[in-house]
């Protein structure tokens, strides 16, 4: 990779990092969804298109998480990746009912600084 | 002029002014002409509720159907809490501490999977990679993973248990301390502590329902309901209901 690219290329995939974690917080919003009504039945298991919507979600987040390490350095791909936890509060929010106290936000706000001191430590 | 008309002019220029004083104030207040609905009514029906003018209405001004959907992700034992004071319910909350501890397990797991899947990916990588021991044995523990993660989240909520996941970088760092003997620098310890201290204050308000209340003694305290679903004191015999539709397996 040239050295001018570069720049570009990390702010690309910091973008791309953004929308994974998006869509690992849908597959897990599915996953919470198909939870309801889970029971370890094969015949249970295949009628339950919440958990394989969330299933597929997450792979999907996996795998492009995957691509993006070869561009971003884990010590930033880290921290971006726990933006997840983000995403995953406001879609619980909105589609859950969930209500968020203030001692969750204090929690995340917690997590994210742990994860980010983690990877730059 | 009489003594009376002058003490009647006098009262009225009383009156007036008062009248005057308070006006600010009664254009403020709702003014309902003799025979319209009830206030409650009134508030009923501007948020579209279906049973307003049948009266079916709790002392929120909703019909308990609006009132049960307002509360359709509580477990139904709790059910009757949230219905009670349903326009002042500020905070609906229940996740078990068995969720939280299953997310815990599950994430050693996973990161035990991950370390297994990078060691089966060493060196050339080929279809003949595919079949080593490591890739399937962490392919299983994934599989399990899930599995425990979704009988959690079956009696937990997903703002409390997703940021548990966070717990694999704190098994990955210690790993890599203990099995790969690398040198942990004083910054790396500090992150450990932080996302501990978050975990903790994740699950910190989560174990119980909480309602506000909004006027009277009560005012804005904050009342708790184990998740299991033990009623508060006060409860009727809606309560007696609730408790029994649980046990028909109606939960969470």
């Amino acid at each position: 990779m040239s050295a001018e690219l570069s720049g570009s290329v990390i702010v690309l995939s910091i973008c791309a990092m953004v929308v994974a974690t998006g869509i690992a917080g849908v597959g897990a919003l599915f996953l919470k969804k198909g939870a309801r009504g889970f029971e370890l039945h094969p015949k249970k298991l295949l009628r339950n298109r919440f958990l394989q919507l969330g299933i597929f979600f997450y792979a999907l987040s996996v795998m492009i998480y995957m691509a993006l390490l070869h561009y971003l350095p884990l010590s930033l791909a880290y921290p971006l990746s726990s933006i997840g936890y983000i995403w995953v509060v406001f879609l619980s929010k909105r589609y859950l009912n969930e209500k968020i106290t203030m001692w969750r936000w204090v929690g995340i706000g917690a997590i994210l600084i742990g994860v980010t001191l983690l990877s730059f430590g | 002029m009489s003594r009376a008309t002058q003490r009647r002019n006098e009262s009225e220029r009383l009156v007036g002014r008062s009248a005057r004083l308070t006006s600010g104030y009664a254009e403020k207040r709702e003014v309902r002409p003799p025979g319209a609905q009830s206030v409650r009514a009134v508030r009923a029906e501007r948020a579209g509720s279906p049973g307003a003018r049948t009266g079916l209405l709790n002392r929120d001004g909703l019909t308990r159907h609006a009132a049960n959907r307002r509360t359709a992700n509580l477990p139904a034992a709790n059910r009757h809490v949230a219905n009670r004071k349903s326009a002042s319910v500020a905070a609906k909350t229940s996740t078990s501490r068995v969720a939280m501890l299953l997310v815990a397990v599950c994430t050693l797991l996973t990161a035990t999977a991950q370390v297994l899947m990078k060691i089966s990916m060493a060196g050339d990588v080929s279809f003949s990679s595919l079949l080593r021991w490591q890739l399937l044995l962490g392919g299983v523990l994934y599989a399990i993973a899930t599995v425990l993660l979704m009988f959690a989240l079956k009696r937990g909520e997903l703002s409390v248990l997703y940021p548990i996941v966070s717990l694999g970088f704190i098994w990955v760092t210690l790993g890599s301390v203990f099995l790969l003997h690398e040198s942990l620098p004083i910054l790396r310890w500090l992150g450990i502590a932080c996302i501990i201290v978050g975990i903790i204050a994740l699950g910190h308000d989560s174990t119980r329902i909480i309602t506000r209340t909004p006027g009277g003694k009560s005012g804005g305290r904050v009342r708790g309901v184990r998740y299991r679903g033990t009623p508060v004191r006060g409860s009727r015999s809606r309560d007696l209901q609730d408790s029994r539709t649980k046990r028909m397996g109606v939960r969470l």
